[in-house]
């Protein structure tokens, strides 16, 4: 029952007597305390994660922190269990999956009997802890009355780390030296004291360093924090009780997990999720493969086959290839019981070496997203024919990234990140429960967006619309939210890069149980030698087929000869700087998502709700979902009604027509 | 490190299907030799800490 | 009768109506009518005697119902175009235990339920940049044509929320004049400019909607009030409650009615910061344990801690200053279940007032916190809400031995005691961090029907101070209605730096405000004190820092250097850091007008005489870690000044029950608050 190095009591014969059918007797045996006390010691172990991330979060200078809490914070127990970390920050999924092998590489690597308290290491490379340079792990070794008892860890998205580019975002770096500085395990602090070396090779090889300095202050005292209400727990119920609660803990989830894992039918499951590019040339599609065995309730994840490293950024490490199996399995079978290293115990995965999901040094894995989305999606692939009703339709991947930069009239820089509103948010899928939101968040990511009108006051932009375009949603029986669509004015001369890896077909293979697919994104820029921006200032249409497009530059997109988004047509992709002049609109429209069931099977009168909403259009209504609407929903939306025997005749001939087909 | 045959029977299933690989799971890497037909492990060995990524340190 | 000072708090079930008459506290607790709330509140008063009243101070949370479940008139909302779906959209980000659920759906999305559908909220051409220059001037022929459409669709009210309006509201002026010559000029209609003048459209935005509705449904209601209350004779000042418990004029809370959306929940923290000046305590963790749920508040250093916002439900955001509250999953109600691995938990589920736990035999079958008390013997179900309700301790057995959980009886009944109380434990702990304070430097106030018996048990799980039980627990809310001074209050956004520069500009804009206030208010200006406080932040944050007090006198380039230097020390009291290198940019400017007013004051209760302290019984506690104890019951009425009980120990009262579990002292204060420590 015990996380012991190696041991596997779950894979390597039955399963385990379940928790609950434990008499106290044998339950002390195992866990070296009451049932009781090991509940309160499970909650009490995600509560100070959660009382160290507030901590952090609340008292953080950057807004990448403070916002968008692009951080996560762990606790870990010690060697004697194996590192296993019983508890995992709410914040961004794309986080825990790595953290104990994290903690447990970096401990190992400088030396467990070398540590004293007071000690911070930090660590970014991708290759020992996953996810991509900025995010750095902070790890306290947490002691108590002289004894290592485990560790609290922070990993946090820095601003900058050095390299070639501001921040960090730039696709099309090659290799880890252009991408920035990599830390090994190093000491930071050592029993309490700053390490001047390391905060000077900090500090001189990367940018905004009077904002790292106070959020590492800031970490390195929420970190103190957790150590010591690790240190009030054990104080509180005993050493032993302590380990027994990290066991538990991690024994919980492995059981939660394991129980779902049965629930699969047995077999043999393949799929595979593409990227567009490596973000540097049109013909560089790349593939996750994915291959899964289930065997009662042991299931294997085997990604032979997947595309070789990229040579640009787009490669995600091991570390995070086993966490997008984590978090798409907490995704489809167990979304909501505490996340643990204990989740993992009866899951395998296999990686081929040398692929962009298990690349080598010294490849870069700075958009490491992308990759493990791509396993997350195959996942889904693989996996929502197996679960029926509960299948869930893939969300839009989002992705799509823009920055900026220019001068100001007086000669200083300005800039527009990725925060800043600029790009088209997509929507999720739909479930049987309900229909897809519009502009969601992509599901590996959480935030906090704070609208138009702060990114307006920081930077030369109008954000003139952000507004859902009919008819994008990918139709069913419940649909997708739809896609929407982003302008944006430039007030001053500029150059922008855009990136984004999802335009070539539906991602995760659009709908689910008959449902249909979103439509696919693109991106257009006017400048002031064109009619639609030449003019000054103007609202463009919402139309995704006007004469309009033609004029425009595409700047991605699968598009047809007169820039239209066309699957059949041809795909375009601007690695790069693009220049824009003062006046220049840029239009962003996202990937719809996918639907769920079959959109004939549609309640008409959610269909009417959704063209007097014009979220679908007359047309579409009949075209999509076999459902007549009559009336002018522009300028009567409540005298829009169904004509019920059109209806009933239209379905009945679609329904025909796809028995001959 | 592929997969590789392993001669033997599972002590689980008793078929004649393992195999020797390299697998990512709870506490990190291990080389497994395990049953393809009923995925059972017959020995889980740790195996590199950073998997298939060889760290130059080790040439020292 | 007839009493001085009257409170009223609308609650879901029961008006709480509480006076003040000679010094002492009298009550009446009247059922709501949910539709016309006026007339509970109304037989209240006249239950009381209104006659002689000065004050008549009502909180309630009938918005905040209205809309949280929707029922609210039809509004319509005018946006500039490309921007209606900011509705839909929100601030996006989901709950924490949404994290990897895809089935989760935000609450106000037009796959949920929007409070504007998407067809009555139309684009308006025309725009205004960050610096209020017209971009795209106003096309009114557009905007009649909009509004043809909304007049064909019967709107009841219409919200007008424009790009950058924080800025310059002309464009907002001007389209409610085309929506009164359109839909009439009694179409109720609010705009974001006037409503709440601050910066992020989405809130400011939802703000305005939340106004609308509020005109809509208040405007009458107070009429029918003012009306009622007249016809009983009262000749006094008429208040409301906002979202922090500050009394407003009926007449001016009714300009902006949003800051009414949640009037009451604040009213406990004002209870117990007033209680704190009698007892010499002014850093307090307040919490109320009522039905459903356990609030937890703070007051420091005699103030109650307040937010910018108020979340009304998952992203339903108001730019309303509230007394930031946390709710807890440890009410009496709250429901006892046993999660997959067979762990005993409690809440965040409530069994609420219907079915009530399942001792009310109400039809109510799964266990809660007050089923558990009731089998410890805590709760005496023979005089539970003084005998009128008797409560049934087969039917909480059976809720208990229902749980699929291989326990013995007491192992449930205990564990979830214990779960219960680490609940609030854990979240106080958590509030304590965030706001950066240390517990043993506070005192818990506990109130609510529950708070006696639950919380005193704290003290083994937290190095608090001591926990107070204050009088009237059961109505301490609304007695933190006659215990608050009137205010008037007004704030705008404008980023600015901070500058020699630019302090003319802040001064103009902070006296403009305190001129309006002191016309609202009727009060000379050598009467009242003007509080000025703004919101902040480092040139490059996305996010400020609230509330910094700017130095008294009027702002020049003179005197600038001395509010940056107010902004750094509120951002290190608040962050443990200071940027002096970076700029200072004022986001929001706030100014309050404080006007004094009458409050309850609590009577202090005579030392022992002669006669002894005796106990009414001996009874067992059950169910207890450590096997059955016996304890002693008092009688509170019978308590005098100076008193000590040691635990195991309970002391009734008619709405409330204390229970001080063995090892604590309970002490009688001077005030009759009892402290266990």
């Amino acid at each position: 029952m015990t996380v012991i190095d190696g041991g596997r009591p779950a894979s390597a014969g039955d399963a385990p007597t379940r928790l609950r059918e434990l008499s106290d007797e044998e339950f002390r045996a195992a866990y070296d305390c009451d049932r009781f006390t090991a509940a309160v010691l499970a909650s009490r172990f995600r509560y100070i994660i959660e009382h160290v991330c507030n901590r952090f979060i609340e008292h953080a200078f950057s807004p990448v922190i403070r916002e968008s809490t692009d951080m996560s914070a762990t606790i870990t127990g010690p060697p004697e269990v194996g590192h296993a970390m019983p508890a995992v920050s709410q914040t961004l999924p794309m986080f825990y999956g790595s953290m104990p092998e994290a903690v447990r590489i970096a401990l190992e690597e400088h030396g467990i009997e070398d540590l004293v308290p007071g000690d911070l290491i930090m660590v970014n490379d991708p290759y020992r802890v996953g996810t991509h340079l900025n995010d750095v792990c902070f790890i306290r070794p947490a002691f108590h009355d002289g004894r290592l008892v485990g560790a609290v860890t922070i990993r946090a998205h820095m601003i900058d780390m050095g390299g070639i580019a501001v921040g960090g975002f730039e696709v099309t770096k090659q290799d880890l030296y252009q991408d920035g500085l990599v830390f090994p395990p190093t000491l930071l602090f050592h029993a309490g004291k700053p390490v001047r070396s390391t905060f000077n090779l900090l500090l001189d090889n990367t940018r905004f360093g009077p904002v790292i300095i106070p959020d590492i202050q800031t970490i390195n005292s929420s970190l103190a924090l957790g150590e010591q209400l690790i240190g009030e727990t054990i104080e509180k119920y005993g050493y032993a009780a302590y380990l027994g609660g990290i066991r538990y803990a991690c024994d919980s989830s492995a059981e939660t997990m394991r129980a779902a894992i049965e629930r699969l039918p047995d077999g043999v499951y393949e799929s595979e999720e593409w990227l567009d590019s490596d973000g540097m040339r049109e013909d560089s599609e790349s593939v996750v493969r994915l291959r899964i065995n289930k065997r009662g309730s042991r299931i294997e994840f085997d990604l032979t086959g997947t595309s070789p490293a990229n040579s640009s950024a787009i490669n995600c490490s091991w570390a995070d290839s086993k966490t997008a199996v984590a978090v798409a399995l907490k995704y489809l079978l167990d979304p909501r019981t505490p996340f643990t290293s204990g989740s993992m115990r009866d899951v395998d995965v296999v990686l081929p070496p040398g692929s962009m999901i298990n690349p080598e040094p010294p490849h870069t894995c700075q958009w490491y997203w992308e990759p493990a989305m791509a396993i997350i999606y195959a996942t889904f692939q693989a996996l929502n024919p197996l679960l029926g009703d509960d299948a869930i339709a893939p969300d839009s991947w989002g992705g799509t990234i823009h920055y900026a930069y220019g001068a100001l009239p007086d000669g200083s820089p300005w800039m527009s990140t990725a925060l800043n509103n600029v790009t088209a948010q997509g929507p999720w899928g739909a479930t049987q429960q309900a229909d897809g939101d519009s502009t969601q968040l992509q599901i590996i990511i959480n935030m906090v967006d704070g609208g138009c009108e702060p990114a307006e006051a920081d930077t030369p932009v109008v954000i003139l619309r952000h507004d859902h375009v009919p008819d994008t949603a990918g139709p069913g029986r419940r649909r997708s939210g739809a896609a929407s669509v982003a302008d944006s004015l430039w007030l001053l001369d500029g150059e922008h890069r855009v990136s984004s890896f999802h335009l070539r077909r539906p991602p995760g293979g659009g709908g689910v149980n008959g449902g249909g697919d979103g439509i696919l994104s693109a991106a257009w820029l006017w400048d002031t030698s064109t009619g639609v921006a030449g003019d000054g200032p103007t609202y463009l249409p919402l139309d995704l087929n006007d004469p309009m497009y033609a004029e425009a530059k595409p700047l991605m997109g699968v598009l047809d000869a007169a820039n239209e988004i066309d699957p059949a047509g041809h795909y375009h992709l601007l690695p790069g700087a693009i220049p824009a002049p003062a006046g220049s609109i840029l239009r962003f429209v996202s990937n719809g998502a996918g639907g769920w069931g079959d959109p004939l099977e549609r309640e008409p009168e959610m269909v009417l709700a959704d063209v007097r909403d014009e979220y679908v259009t007359v047309a579409g209504a009949a075209r999509d979902y076999g459902v007549v609407v009559v009336g002018d929903p522009a300028r009567d939306p409540e005298g829009v009604r169904v004509d019920d025997d059109a209806t009933m005749r239209l379905r009945a001939e679609r329904r025909a027509a796809r028995g001959g087909a | 490190m592929e997969r590789e045959l392993v001669a033997g029977r599972c002590t689980a299933c008793g078929q004649e299907r393992l195999e020797r690989y390299p697998v990512l799971s709870e506490g990190g890497w291990f080389l497994v030799v395990k049953c393809q037909a009923c995925l059972a492990s017959e020995r889980r060995d740790r195996w590199n800490r950073l998997g298939h990524v060889v760290r130059m340190e080790d040439l020292l | 009768m007839t009493v001085e000072m009257v409170g009223v708090d609308v609650g879901g079930t029961f008006t709480d109506v509480v006076g003040v008459a000679a010094g002492r506290i009298v009550v009446a607790k009247v059922p709501t009518d949910v539709h016309a709330s006026d007339v509970s509140v109304l037989a209240g008063a006249e239950e009381l005697g209104v006659d002689h009243a000065a004050v008549f101070n009502l909180a309630s949370t009938a918005g905040l119902n209205a809309i949280i479940t929707r029922r609210i008139p039809k509004v319509a909302f005018l946006t500039t175009t490309g921007h209606r779906d900011m509705l839909d959209r929100g601030r996006l980000g989901r709950p924490l235990e949404a994290l990897t659920d895809m089935t989760w759906r935000r609450g106000i999305s037009d796959t949920a339920r929007p409070l504007v559908p998407r067809y009555l909220r139309r684009g308006i051409d025309e725009r205004l940049t960050a610096t209020g220059d017209v971009l795209i001037p106003l096309d009114e022929d557009q905007a009649r044509s909009e509004l043809a459409v909304l007049a064909r669709c019967d709107v009841e009210a219409v919200a007008i929320c424009l790009m950058n309006a924080y800025v310059d509201g002309r464009h907002e002026r001007r389209l409610r004049e085309l929506v009164q010559e359109v839909l009439g000029p009694d179409i109720v209609c609010s705009i974001s400019s006037e409503v709440s003048p601050l910066a992020k459209e989405y809130v400011r935005a939802s703000t305005t909607i939340v106004d609308v509705i509020m005109k809509q449904k208040y405007g009458d209601y107070t009429k029918r009030l003012i009306t009622g209350l007249t016809k009983l004779g009262f000749e006094g000042e008429l208040s409301y409650a906002d979202c922090s418990a500050r009394l407003l004029p009926a007449h001016y809370a009714m300009e902006r009615p949003y800051r009414l959306v949640v009037g009451g929940p604040a009213a406990g923290t004002v209870s117990s910061a007033h209680l704190g000046s009698f007892i010499g305590d002014d850093n307090l963790l307040c919490a109320d344990v009522g039905g459903t749920s356990c609030d937890i508040s703070v007051v420091i250093d005699g103030k109650p801690w307040v937010n910018t916002t108020f979340e009304l439900e998952h992203d339903l955001v108001v730019n309303a200053l509230s007394t930031d509250i946390v709710t807890l999953g440890a009410g009496g109600g709250s429901v006892v279940w046993v999660n997959p691995v067979g762990e005993i938990r409690v809440g965040p589920d409530s069994a609420g007032a219907q079915p009530g736990p399942a001792c009310y035999g109400q039809g109510g079958v799964r266990p809660t916190l007050t089923d558990a008390a009731l089998l410890m013997g805590v709760l005496d179900g023979s005089r539970f809400l003084d005998g009128r309700m008797p409560l049934q301790d087969a039917l909480a057995e059976q809720a208990f031995a229902a749980l699929d959980a291989d326990l013995t009886l007491t192992q449930r009944v205990d564990y979830a005691w214990r779960m219960g109380l680490n609940n609030v434990a854990e979240g106080i702990l958590n509030i304590a961090i965030r706001r950066g304070i240390d517990v043993r430097d506070f005192s818990l106030v506990a109130f609510g029907a529950a708070g006696p018996m639950l919380l005193p048990g704290l003290l083994d799980l937290l190095p608090l101070r001591r926990v107070v039980v204050p009088p009237h627990p059961g109505l301490f809310s609304a007695l933190g209605l006659v215990s608050s001074d009137l205010v008037y209050s007004d704030d705008r956004s404008a980023y600015t730096i901070l500058s020699p520069e630019t302090a003319p500009d802040i001064e103009a804009m902070y006296a403009a405000m305190e001129a309006g206030l002191l016309e609202r208010a009727g009060a000379d200006a050598d009467q009242v004190t003007f509080i000025r406080t703004f919101d902040g932040r480092l040139a490059g944050q996305s996010w400020e820092t609230p509330f910094v007090e700017v130095p008294p006198g009027p702002l020049t380039a003179d005197t600038i250097d001395a509010l940056i230097a107010a902004f750094h020390a509120a951002y290190a009291l608040r962050n443990g850091n200071t940027f002096p290198m970076i700029p200072v940019q004022g986001v929001t400017f706030r100014v309050q007008l404080v006007v004094p007013t009458a409050k309850v004051s609590y009577e202090a209760v005579p030392a022992r005489d002669a006669a002894p302290l005796t106990p009414t019984r001996t009874l067992t506690l059950r169910h207890v870690a450590g096997g059955d104890v016996e304890a002693l019951e008092y009688d509170r009425a019978q308590l005098r000044h100076g008193d000590v009980l040691r635990g195991p120990t309970i002391v009734r009262e008619p709405m409330s029950t204390t229970y001080v579990p063995a090892g604590r002292t309970l002490t009688v204060g001077a005030i009759g608050e009892l402290t266990i420590e």
